[in-house]
């Protein structure tokens, strides 16, 4: 396994297809915390990122054989994350959504499907004001300006790369980005500048 | 110089686009963005500092530990419904390969045809040539065998020419349609056929022999000098020997009869 560990990405990948388990398991344990980091960014509660990792890489096992050689499989990794996390992100909304109808006699509670407004146990860990703030406006944002946000401010990932996985114009993710920051500005500025 | 926008500031922050000199130089003389541009750091660093809750080392293996029972090693990326086991992979090469021959085959049987075809058009003006050419020599041997037994008649003697006249007449209309023919053909050796029949002295000998008596002289013309229909002749052998690849005058047919006195 230690031998394992010091294969290269490429190789694993040639290994996986293969049929190689083994290198399957390193591509998981090299990336898993990664990916953690970005889904939860994406998502903003630890238990859907954990489910985002894992349907990220069921995808990726099953589109292995789909992979170009020439491309990098983190970023491949991260953009089926980043996609697993969109899909969560709108299936979240569409629940909410059917919650505002008008319940039927005899159906289950709408609460019990709505989001907890308390304060999840990994929200409790962000301190202070500002990081409410922060992951308050966050979920504000539109899901391609947060993708693009998150993306391009936490993974550092360029916005030709960041147009490319989210499959529209560098220019369209650009602008995502620009109106994330404005947003961000609008409501931190104050918060900020009245700390410092 | 105009102040900076907010998207330069964004970009500059970032990293990107090309302006990244300009707008330091920039931002060395222009206190206001200066400003501006401090501002958005502090916004975006208080982004950054919130924290992610962090997963262990032992995070991959947990992944992995879940995600192993869904997955299947003997068909990697495989289609989850198809019976891999049954139908492995060397099957699939197998199959492939008898797939690529059949396609071959198919588009081989599909467009040599065509080839073939355009071939046998080709020879099929080789041929009709030939035969045109062979019908001509033919027309002009005839020819030349009436003329002969004419000019070859006694002088002097009664000649009875019914025969020679009516075969004359069928070989005056024959030379017409050869000559239209070699003119409308209009391929080397066709046009040399037109121009045997274009030749007023041919059509002159056999409207001349055409309407002779039922019986009469033969022209003392006739006897001294090469007929035409014979230099016709040998051109359109001369014609069909290089279509045979032989040299002209080469053509291993010599003529059956010499005209006047030099009777074989």
């Amino acid at each position: 396994m230690d031998s394992l560990m010091e294969l290269s990405d490429s190789v694993a990948v040639a290994q996986a297809r293969a049929g190689d388990s083994g290198a399957f398991h390193i591509l998981v344990e090299r990336h898993s915390r990664n990916l953690f980091r970005l889904a939860y960014r994406m998502t903003g509660h630890q238990q859907d990122a954990e489910d985002v990792v894992q349907e990220t890489f069921l995808r990726a096992y099953r589109q292995l054989p789909k992979f170009d050689d020439r491309a990098s499989f983190g970023t491949w990794l991260y953009r089926i994350a980043a996609n697993c996390s969109l899909d969560l992100i709108r299936a979240r909304k569409r629940r909410a959504a059917q919650t505002e109808g008008v319940p039927e006699e005899g159906a289950p509670d709408p609460m019990q499907s709505l989001p907890d407004p308390s304060p999840a146990p990994d929200r409790l860990a962000i301190s202070g004001e500002v990081g409410r703030k922060v992951a308050a406006v966050l979920d504000g944002l539109s899901e391609m300006e947060r993708t693009a946000f998150v993306l391009r401010h936490y993974e550092g990932m360029c916005i030709d790369d960041i147009g490319h996985t989210l499959g529209v114009q560098p220019n369209a993710a650009k602008h995502s980005i620009f109106r994330a920051v404005q947003k961000l500005r609008r409501a931190l500025e104050p918060l900020v500048s009245s700390a410092s | 110089m105009n102040h900076l926008n907010e998207e330069q500031f964004v970009l500059y922050y970032y990293g990107e686009g090309d302006g990244a000199t300009a707008v330091r130089a920039h931002l060395d003389s222009c206190e206001a963005c200066r400003a501006e541009y401090a501002s958005l750091q502090r916004v975006l660093n208080v982004v950054d500092s919130v924290p992610v809750p962090e997963r262990d080392a032992s995070y991959g293996t947990q992944v992995w530990n879940r995600l192993q029972p869904s997955l299947k090693w003997d068909r990697p990326g495989g289609l989850s419904w198809w019976p891999a086991r049954l139908w492995p992979a060397r099957h699939w090469a197998a199959a492939t390969l008898v797939a690529t021959l059949v396609v071959a085959a198919f588009l081989a049987g599909r467009y040599y045809p065509k080839a073939q075809s355009g071939g046998q058009t080709a020879n099929a003006g080789q041929v009709r040539e030939r035969i045109l050419l062979v019908a001509v020599g033919d027309h002009l041997e005839r020819s030349q065998t009436v003329l002969l037994e004419l000019v070859n008649a006694q002088p002097g003697q009664s000649l009875d020419v019914a025969s020679e006249r009516e075969r004359a007449g069928d070989l005056v209309a024959e030379n017409r349609l050869y000559r239209q023919t070699g003119a409308h053909r209009r391929y080397p050796g066709g046009q040399r056929v037109g121009r045997v029949g274009a030749r007023a002295d041919g059509n002159r000998a056999w409207a001349g022999s055409a309407h002779a008596g039922r019986s009469g002289k033969p022209a003392a013309a006739h006897r001294r000098r090469r007929h035409p229909v014979q230099g016709a002749r040998s051109r359109v052998d001369d014609a069909a020997s290089r279509r045979k690849g032989r040299a002209p005058g080469r053509t291993g047919h010599r003529p059956k009869y010499l005209i006047g006195k030099q009777n074989v």
